[in-house]
């Protein structure tokens, strides 16, 4: 089980136990985990194996069959281009393309610096203002090819200003 | 009642695969066994879907027929359809229900999903691409032990049934039982052959010397033909003698053994305050399962060999010795109801200077393999003995090691003349028998002292025993655990029980074929002359002339082994 | 379903695989254990009834009516409409564009030819073409010499009726 530290391993028990008298806590427990700390490996999956009496290989199909739960760990924005319907004939594919070659990565991919995840994601309902890109939660409206590099740069000028704050306060 | 269980009941066989002993594996997933039902708003799956009264079920409809066809092709569009290489043909579930349902040939002929063959653990071999995803391997791998090491990954077209992180057996806690591929309707799961490996000891010459196991007697005739339960020690041995093996001997001579042994050890931990309650160790799929979960509890295991695993340290020490052979130049094959012992026998501390004590371990499938390929008709071979030139003679009790208490049974009947000097009457304990899941126990008054016993099979019972020993609350002394459910009777190896391929037996066969297999080795022990284990002649001249005594140095050396504990989910290099 | 579907988009498919199209809906409708199984097919149970003009144009004519099928799309340079500027030539990015020794009646320069197996279906040539040389059409035009505009109807000999399901 090696790798987790001893807070991290203490901190899922706790998770584990806040669900102990559902019938069902599974995926309760899993959404917690993977708010916590964007990732459920092997080795919080043998944890929550421990708490919950459920198998492993359960846990571990309920997570690679859920696109919300992740193996890896996601990056600081994760940029999800909507690719239903209607934002598709809106022009989507050309959007997703076009940041899968600006961050030189495929959907699913991480960039090797951590900063961006790319998904493709099913129809979020906001087909209003398709074609449609949330990053973070945040949805961004009417995107065009053309958007693409400025919300790009958008994004780490938010860390920038994160980093900023922190000098200040420090 | 289900409607699949409704129409066998009036005579009418749906077909099904995922389908499997009335509710333990029970998906209602492969959508096979679909027929029409009033009340339902289109087709229903036969095997989930409960009667009502007035219900109207149409099976042979137009609609229905065509829906099951389709289904099954459906199935067979993404299978490896290269039956004649697959060891399953001739029990394979899908090609019965393809021929049942009239599957055309490339009906829907598109890409394969990727597939993974799993070679590396030494008992099993799983292969995806004959996998339907029935889903009946991870049901029975949590109904039986509570483990669920298998499990659906991912989602669509990209579903695999595997361990976690789509690990071989050999990376999880697997205990390598073969439970599931007792329940494979296809050949996704199988055991891991080992034909080859003894075919080639006898090219390159080798003194190949085979040994089977008390369980195999009491399903081999399946295999032939024989209704189940019939007990075939005589055909098995002339058939064996036939396959060119130099000798072919009974475990339950190592059997017997194993009790002598173990016995002196439990007595001494009784008298002189050993580590209790004592476990039995002769089960390698619960070794497993001790060893990757309840590490701490290991002192509590006996240190003692499984029977087989003796049975070849002797053959190769002693044998081997009396009849002027180089150790290294006999190759021991065990006949196994088990295919855990084809992991066991490849442990460094089933060696001895080096030397395994069992060289290939095939199960009582393989076996039947062998013997059609070799040409032989077996229900028209005679019955013959086991050799018995230094070993091979057995008692009753070495019989009965294969069922569910069988051990335990056999180590009392000598325990408890090593205490009081009197053999126990009657010499049947049947307080320890049983078949049903979940946990037995007895006791025993031994010349005022009282010997509380328990026994379980199937890890599931066996981990409430365990946390109570954990827990410090155990009240037992001795306990037999057995890794499958039923004993070795019902072991990874033994032939498939599928009601579908069996149509001589009672409709409830999923239900009593255990006791049936249990029964013909019970009938064999009461036809044995000797009874106890401490009375084979055999085994009294093996430890006057070689071993000197129970427990003593060389005992040690050859006969005992050890544990350690293990991580389940290792680092995959 | 996906991959009749993506065959035919790709000028492979035949009237049979309308068929298997149909069955393997109408199954996957029928035996389908949970409800995102069984309206799985409604994409392609609604497109073949009301487009089914569609279907059999990719596959009967080869030609796609939307113009979004590349596979189905041929860029053919008029030998006797190019006057031999060489302009296509120099935008197309794969450099698929070869001269041939075909001068036509009244030109002076020899005209050029597209290779289709070569081509990006990118559209550059036709949007620098002064001349309208370059036309967007069918498979079969470079063998035939002319368009094929035959759009499979409803009443085509070959269609059959949609089944609704």
């Amino acid at each position: 089980m090696g790798g987790l530290k001893a807070d991290a391993v203490a901190k899922i028990r706790e998770i584990c136990g806040r669900y102990k008298d559902e019938k069902t806590p599974l995926m309760m427990i899993l959404s917690d985990i993977q708010n916590e700390y964007g990732y459920i490996p092997l080795d919080v999956q043998e944890i929550v194996s421990e708490e919950t009496g459920i198998s492993v290989a359960e846990i571990y199909g309920v997570v690679t069959f859920y696109s919300f739960f992740s193996l890896e760990p996601k990056g600081r924005f994760v940029i999800g281009c909507c690719l239903g319907t209607a934002c598709y004939v809106k022009g989507a594919q050309q959007v997703i393309d076009k940041f899968s070659e600006e961050l030189k990565i495929q959907p699913g991919q991480t960039t090797e610096d951590g900063m961006f995840t790319l998904d493709a994601l099913r129809c979020i309902g906001a087909c209003g203002i398709a074609p449609a890109v949330s990053i973070n939660g945040k949805v961004y409206p009417k995107m065009t090819v053309s958007q693409v590099r400025e919300i790009i740069a958008q994004q780490y000028l938010i860390v920038e200003k994160e980093k900023e704050k922190e000098g200040v306060t420090a | 009642m289900t409607i699949l269980e409704a129409a066998k009941a009036c005579g009418y066989e749906i077909p099904s695969l995922c389908s499997f002993n009335h509710g333990e594996c029970n998906q209602g997933s492969c959508r096979v066994c679909l027929v029409e039902a009033t009340g339902a708003r289109g087709l229903v799956a036969s095997c989930v879907y409960p009667v009502s009264e007035g219900m109207e079920i149409r099976i042979g409809s137009p609609a229905a027929v065509d829906a099951r066809r389709h289904s099954v092709e459906l199935l067979l569009s993404n299978h490896n359809k290269n039956c004649q290489q697959c060891d399953k043909n001739g029990h394979c579930e899908l090609l019965y229900v393809a021929q049942l349902t009239g599957a055309r040939d490339d009906a829907f002929a598109g890409e394969h999903s990727e597939t993974f063959i799993d070679r590396l653990a030494p008992s099993l071999v799983r292969d995806t691409s004959k996998c339907i995803l029935c889903g009946r391997c991870v049901e029975r791998c949590k109904n039986a032990h509570g483990l669920g090491i298998l499990g659906f990954e991912n989602r669509g077209f990209n579903v695999v049934v595997s361990p976690a992180e789509n690990r071989s057996f050999a990376d999880s806690p697997c205990i390598q039982c073969g439970q599931c591929v007792n329940v494979c309707p296809t050949g996704a799961l199988m055991e891991h052959s080992e034909i080859d490996k003894i075919d080639a000891a006898f090219r390159a010459g080798k003194h190949v010397i085979a040994q089977a196991a008390p369980a195999v007697r009491a399903a081999l005739g399946e295999e032939f033909g024989y209704p189940i339960g019939t007990p075939v020690t005589g055909k098995m041995a002339a058939a064996m003698r036939r396959l060119g093996f130099e000798r072919v001997y009974d475990v339950n001579f190592g059997a017997d053994l194993t009790i002598m042994e173990e016995g002196t050890e439990l007595l001494k931990r009784l008298t002189e305050g050993g580590v209790l309650p004592m476990i039995t160790s002769c089960s390698p799929g619960w070794i497993n399962y001790a060893e990757y979960n309840y590490g701490d509890l290991l002192p509590h295991l006996s240190s003692c060999k499984s029977p087989h695993q003796m049975q070849g340290a002797i053959i190769k020490h002693w044998w081997a010795q009396q009849n002027g052979i180089d150790p290294k130049d006999v190759f021991v094959v065990s006949v196994m109801p088990c295919v855990a012992k084809k992991f066991e026998k490849e442990r460094d501390q089933e060696k001895v200077d080096g030397i395994p004590d069992v060289d290939a371990v095939i199960t009582t499938r393989e076996l039947a393999r062998m013997i059609r390929r070799n040409g032989m008709l077996f229900r028209r071979l005679p019955d013959e003995p086991w050799d018995q030139d230094i070993m091979g003679d057995y008692t009753g009790a070495g019989v009965i090691f294969g069922v569910t208490g069988g051990v335990m049974e056999a180590a009392l009947r000598t325990v408890y003349y090593k205490l009081t000097g009197k053999e126990h009457d009657p010499i049947d304990l049947t307080a320890v028998r049983g078949h049903e899941a979940g946990i037995r126990e007895a006791s025993i008054d031994i010349n005022g002292t009282t010997v509380n016993v328990a026994i379980a099979s199937g890890m599931k019972s066996a981990k409430v025993l365990l946390d109570e020993i954990r827990a410090g609350k155990s009240k037992y002394q001795f306990i037999e655990i057995m890794g499958c459910p039923g004993g070795c009777i019902n072991g990874g190896g033994q032939p498939y029980v599928r009601p579908v391929f069996l149509p001589d037996e009672d409709d409830d066969i999923l239900d009593t074929y255990k006791e049936k297999r249990a029964k013909a080795l019970y009938s064999e022990d009461e036809r044995q002359a000797v009874r106890q284990s401490h009375n084979n002649p055999q085994i009294i001249e093996l430890y006057e002339k070689f071993l000197g005594e129970p427990n003593g140095h060389l005992s040690h050396k050859l006969l005992h082994t050890s544990y350690a504990a293990r991580e389940g989910f290792n680092e995959v290099k | 379903m996906l991959e009749i579907l993506t065959r035919i988009t790709e000028g492979k498919g035949t009237m049979q695989d309308l068929d298997d199209l149909e069955e393997l809906s109408r199954t996957v409708k029928a035996n389908s254990l949970c409800a995102l199984g069984q309206t799985a097919a409604n994409p392609i149970n609604s497109t073949l009834s009301h487009f089914r003009d569609e279907y059999i144009a990719h596959i009967v004519d080869k030609k796609c009516p939307a113009h979004v099928c590349k596979n189905l799309m041929e860029y053919y340079i008029d030998p006797d409409k190019c006057i031999g500027c060489g302009m296509c030539h120099r935008g197309c990015p794969v450099d698929c564009i070869h001269k041939t020794d075909y001068v036509a009646p009244g030109h002076k320069m020899t005209s050029w030819k597209i290779d289709s197996s070569a081509c990006a279906k990118c559209g550059s040539c036709i949007s620098v073409c002064r001349f309208g040389a370059i036309e967007q059409g069918n498979v079969e035009h470079q063998n035939r010499g002319h368009s094929l505009s035959g759009r499979g109807g409803l009443d085509h000999p070959r269609s059959r009726q949609g089944l609704r399901l």
